[in-house]
């Protein structure tokens, strides 16, 4: 019932999140998709860890770990915002990635 | 309780975690007329480490629920030690970061490659990939940052997938730890619990191995990544990065996919005949010398894929000699790119090489000539024994498809050293030697020739992890 529901939900984020990364041209939004794949991972997580009651800690301290590497993927992506912004003057992502001269 | 024992385990990992944070420490000291000893602590803290790895090659056993130790395991430290040493004398004269990311990152590989639990796989993964997207982007130009953008953003997208692949094994097994799934799926078929699942899951997370190993529909990062990042990055990537999601993928294939070995072997062997086809042909068009080496590295995993697809011990063993042979070769031929120049990468530039640059268009010779697998070199005698290990299995149409593969790929290896010898210089090429690069040229000559004629050695030793 709801464990369907809210499994269903996490697989309809984890598809916006992938079309926006893939996408979007701003590379902030492209960070926002990003982080809504990996959250949306986290929902599926916890929503799982539910249907094993008490022995479902393992799947919760597992979000945690998740919530850090997504803390540190975003910081790692502002930094690279940051030089993008020094070089171009905008974070588009487009202005990047034709690496060809 | 079993502490004590699961540290002295891991004595290696534990001795190059040390050596990541104490070169921080060295790059802070130093200053800029010592500068070199930042390069030389990493080349210090690589070889102790590789020194714990060859001396603890046979204790086996599993550490902390996390890690499994086997002899297979540091065969593949052994590939990956290799290739990160290479790289730091690539890599001589950037900042001190880079040294301090190269050895996290060669940490985060071996601690992947023997993963066996969820936890432990993604920490170490996202510390490699961390570390490398650091590396590109210290080459702070437009190319490099571009190269950086890309490779982080699908980077992030790959882990995903395999963290939503890993959450929904864990809703069927309710762990996280591989041998414990392999006892479940032994005890129950698992398609007659929740077979939409199993299979989903295998997809996602082997989508995101499909591009860390950069296999086909996941491959079209590489040139360009390999294109603005610099030499030592890219080849750091197409080396350690390979060598370590191999050596996950053992892991991953055999104990949790263990008792249905149908599902992937044939995949894996379809999948690496199309890469190495792929690969090949896109790198027949291609004018810039380092795309040519990205592409190059696609159809050298198509080989390797196809190693593991028949999945015999002899032949992971000929996989694992390959692996070792390709970072010799692969990151020889970086190191010419190198000294040739970070920007004249363009095939245009190596035209009457051999008039300016003998020691270089020679050993661009040697290296290309040993990734088109000719004879006299250690490229020859790593695919022979691959495609042995294709034919033994009885796959003779697989053997001929690798075997015109190989062909294939000899028109591009060839063209540069076709230019380099038979074509008027075009450009004056400035080229540098510095003893760094002199050194990798030496360990790349030495170790090619050396496995070319002697090959027993190195193939008795990694055999002997099988069965010691």
């Amino acid at each position: 019932m709801n464990t369907i529901f809210l499994l269903s939900l996490s697989v309809v984020l984890f598809a916006i999140g992938g079309f926006g990364a893939i996408f979007r041209k701003n590379f902030l939004v492209v960070l926002m998709s990003l982080e809504l794949m990996l959250n949306s991972a986290n929902l599926a997580l916890i929503t799982l860890s539910q249907t094993f009651g008490p022995m479902g800690v393992e799947g919760q301290f597992f979000v945690l770990l998740v919530l850090i590497i997504a803390a540190s993927e975003v910081s790692i992506g502002l930094a690279l915002a940051v030089n993008m912004a020094r070089l171009k003057d905008k974070v588009d992502v487009e202005e990047f990635s034709k690496v060809e001269e | 309780m079993n502490f004590v024992k699961d540290i002295y385990l891991i004595q290696p990992e534990l001795v190059l975690s040390i050596g990541v944070l104490v070169s921080l420490l060295v790059d802070i000291v130093s200053t800029k007329s010592t500068k070199f000893l930042v390069p030389i602590f990493s080349l210090i803290a690589l070889s102790i480490t590789a020194f714990f790895v060859l001396t603890n090659f046979y204790n086996e056993g599993e550490a902390f629920k996390m890690l499994s130790i086997t002899s297979l395991s540091r065969a593949f430290d052994i590939a990956i030690l290799l290739g990160a040493a290479i790289t730091t004398l690539l890599a001589w004269d950037r900042e001190g970061e880079h040294h301090f990311l190269v050895l996290s990152a060669t940490l985060g590989a071996m601690v992947l490659v023997k993963s066996i639990s969820f936890i432990s796989f993604i920490l170490s993964l996202e510390l490699f990939s961390f570390a490398v997207i650091g590396q590109i982007a210290l080459s702070k130009d437009l190319a490099g940052t571009g190269a950086a953008l890309k490779f982080f953003i699908l980077s992030v997208i790959a882990s995903s997938f395999i963290i939503l692949g890993a959450a929904l094994l864990y809703g069927i097994f309710g762990t996280f730890y591989f041998p414990k799934i392999f006892l479940e799926t032994s005890f129950k078929p698992i398609f007659q619990a929740k077979p939409l699942f199993f299979i989903i899951s295998f997809i996602l997370i082997f989508v995101g191995l499909a591009f860390k190993i950069s296999a086909v529909p996941f491959h079209f990062w590489t040139p360009d990544v390999f294109r603005g990042a610099h030499s030592s990055v890219a080849g750091f990537i197409a080396t350690v990065s390979k060598a370590s999601a191999f050596g996950f993928l053992v892991n991953f294939l055999y104990i949790i996919f263990g008792n249905v070995p149908y599902l992937w072997g044939e995949i894996l062997i379809w999948l690496g005949a199309i890469t190495m086809l792929v690969g090949n042909l896109a790198a027949l068009g291609e004018n810039d010398i380092k795309r040519m080496l990205g592409y190059s590295t696609i159809a050298h995993a198509g080989y390797i894929l196809v190693a593991f697809g028949i999945g015999t011990d002899t032949s992971i063993g000929a996989a694992i000699f390959y692996l070792i042979v390709y970072t010799l070769m692969t990151l020889g031929a970086f190191a010419v790119v190198n000294s040739i120049g970070e920007n004249n990468s363009s095939l245009e530039n190596y035209k009457g090489l051999s008039k300016n640059n003998g020691i270089q268009a020679f050993l661009l010779l040697i290296f290309m000539v040993s990734l088109a697998g000719i004879p006299p070199t250690a490229g020859f005698v790593g695919k022979f024994y691959l495609f042995s290990e294709v034919i033994k299995s009885g796959e003779y149409a697989l053997a001929i498809w690798a075997f015109l593969n190989g062909v294939i790929s000899a028109f591009y290896y060839i063209r540069p050293v076709f230019y380099a010898y038979g074509r008027e210089p075009k450009y004056e090429v400035k080229s540098a030697l510095n003893p760094a690069i002199m050194l990798a040229f030496i360990v790349g000559f030495v170790g090619i020739l050396y496995l070319g004629l002697a090959p027993s050695a190195l193939l008795d030793f990694i055999s002997s992890a099988f069965t010691h």
